[in-house]
């Protein structure tokens, strides 16, 4: 059974022009080494494909810890031009933690 | 004798944002300084655009009434200096109006400044510039180009403080510098003293969104619970003049406020954590952390490092590209699938089939695909739909045109498209598109200053 992103991590989505920016921060620290692990850069553009996405870029904030992908031209133009029911894109956070991740013993318990 | 300790509060994150947690944080926050966001990336070509409509319209945010009037009573009270963008498109209208407001209360002595020279719509055809995603010239915008303004530092702001204000109105101004202000006026900060101005622009970047801070836009049943989300407190930040931060919330307010909440605010509306750009400053804030020391109560760790601030300014522009519509029709129950795809395949035969030609056409199956493109479901899951939306979204040159693109593609569906359908909602979508751009001025070229305006004496 696979488990997804959403289950040992959160992320909030933000948006400046066409870009979204979306973090990723793992409810239990010692989930950062696989979060660093299986959430490439590569795996997020091919997720963010049917988004129009040309581009992403990962940073890390190592003492959070955390990451923050940046995604651009994901934004249909951007808010104001966007003809999306989210033109804003606050909703691809949970795109982003849908995905799924390798079945692999990670030690952590579903957060609550 | 300079503060050792400034007390700092979360007013709002946007200009229809509540305005009964900036209430509570005026009577009970025992804050210093109250800070407002109230512009969105492109709220001031929002009112340039409204201004074109209607020349009598205010050209300030269209909330400050209600919010100066329900805030500055307990804030003068308290002895609570208020600090906010909702100057907007008018700051020197918006210290009219607010002293004004605080005469129908009641309230005297009040000084009020305006915080001006954001705008550089008049002569920003002079530098040949080009729009920083595109690579377009601004020049070749013509007079579709409405609205540029540059994102300005605290300087100011600042300047308004030292000379006494006890309200400062601003237009476009970086929305951290609201809240560095006030600490460089407290704590003499020098114009260098880089790693300093860093700390209060992130301090300012994880207030300046109101209630993201404090459990709002967070929660995520199960793994994420907010209680009481519908009474979050705003919140406050404690900045010592050692450079320690605290958050926190008033006592008894509903939300929550840990690391996490921190967290995913910190990175928000970020990019390269080692290069956050802002007028004032150039911030590295990739070690930061957080800690909690209390219920509702975190603070900040890690160093926050800063660098000179950039020579060029940001500065956003509005540009007018045409208009928008968009509606949205039910299909529900058995079958609800299957008629919604007969109406998408119904409603593209019928746009060729009438020459209709929209700049871009959206079609959604709201339920199926609406938001990110096909889903997990199964054709059979598709096909035991309860609920699907048939939504048509157009950019076109015309308002006429998306009028009629939309009429045709849903409300038309009644009459003469599959069985089953729900009206369309009543009204009209039909707005113009004022599209967001930006682009880069030397800093030289913005000069800004403070107006300060007080009662007239009788």
């Amino acid at each position: 059974m696979s488990t997804t992103l959403r289950e040992i991590a959160h992320s909030r989505a933000g948006d400046k022009g066409d870009t979204s920016n979306l973090s990723l921060i793992p409810y239990d620290p010692d989930d950062a080494e696989l979060l660093r692990r299986v959430v490439t850069e590569e795996r997020v553009l091919a997720h963010f494909a049917p988004l129009g996405t040309t581009a992403v870029r990962r940073y890390e904030l190592p003492n959070m810890p955390a990451f923050n992908f940046v995604l651009e031209h994901t934004l249909d133009g951007g808010n104001t031009r966007s003809l999306r029911v989210d033109g804003f894109g606050k909703s691809l956070s949970a795109y982003l933690l849908s995905m799924e991740i390798p079945d692999e013993p990670t030690g952590s318990e579903p957060r609550h | 004798m300079r503060k050792t300790t400034v007390r700092l509060g979360g007013g709002s994150a946007c200009a229809e944002d509540w305005i009964d947690p900036a209430v509570e944080l005026a009577e009970k926050g025992e804050l210093d300084y109250l800070c407002f966001d109230s512009l969105s990336e492109s709220e001031l070509s929002v009112v340039a655009l409204r201004r074109i409509q209607d020349p009598t319209a205010v050209g300030y945010d269209q909330f400050l009434d209600d919010r100066m009037r329900r805030v500055l009573p307990g804030a003068v009270r308290n002895g609570v200096k208020i600090i906010g963008n909702m100057g907007s498109g008018d700051p020197v209208g918006a210290a009219r109006r607010t002293l004004e407001i605080a005469a129908e209360l009641g309230i005297t002595g009040l000084k009020v400044a305006a915080a001006v020279g954001d705008r550089v719509l008049d002569d920003i055809t002079d530098w040949d510039l080009v729009t920083a995603e595109e690579g377009l010239p601004v020049n070749d915008f013509g007079d579709r180009l409405i609205s540029a303004h540059a994102y300005v530092p605290c300087d100011s702001v600042v300047d308004a403080l030292a000379q006494g204000a006890d309200i400062v109105l601003t237009g476009r101004i970086g929305d951290a510098a609201m809240f560095l202000a006030p600490l460089v006026h407290e704590f003499g900060w020098a114009a260098d003293d880089w790693d300093h101005r860093a700390l209060g622009i992130v301090v300012g970047h994880l207030m300046e969104c109101g209630g993201q801070l404090t459990g709002g836009y967070f929660s995520d049943p199960p793994y994420k619970v907010v209680p009481d989300m519908h009474r979050l407190g705003f919140p406050i930040a404690e900045v010592g003049a050692d450079g320690s931060v605290v958050f926190s919330k008033v006592e008894g307010s509903g939300g929550l406020l840990t690391p996490a909440t921190c967290k995913e605010q910190m990175i928000y509306e970020t990019t390269d954590p080692h290069n956050y750009l802002y007028p004032d400053v150039v911030i590295d804030f990739s070690e930061v952390g957080f800690e909690q020391v209390g219920p509702d109560r975190v603070r900040m760790t890690g160093q926050v490092r800063g660098r000179p601030a950039p020579d060029q300014l940001k500065v956003a522009l509005g540009v007018r590209e045409g208009y928008y519509s968009e509606a949205t029709v039910w299909y529900g129950g058995a079958g609800a699938h299957a008629r919604a795809v007969d109406a998408v395949d119904m409603v593209r035969r019928r746009f060729e089939h009438l020459g209709l030609r929209p700049l871009r056409l959206r079609i959604d199956l709201l339920g199926v695909g609406g938001m990110y493109g096909d889903g997990p479901l199964t054709p059979a899951a598709r096909e035991a739909l309860w609920e699907v939306g048939l939504r048509v979204a157009v950019h076109t040159r015309t308002a006429e045109e998306a009028v009629v693109v939309v009429r045709e593609g849903t409300n038309r569906l009644a009459n003469n498209g599959p069985a089953g359908v729900s009206a369309q909602q009543r009204g009209d979508s039909t707005r113009e598109i004022v599209g967001y751009h930006h682009t880069f001025i030397p800093r030289e070229r913005v000069s800004t200053v403070h107006v300060v305006l007080q009662e007239e004496m009788a």
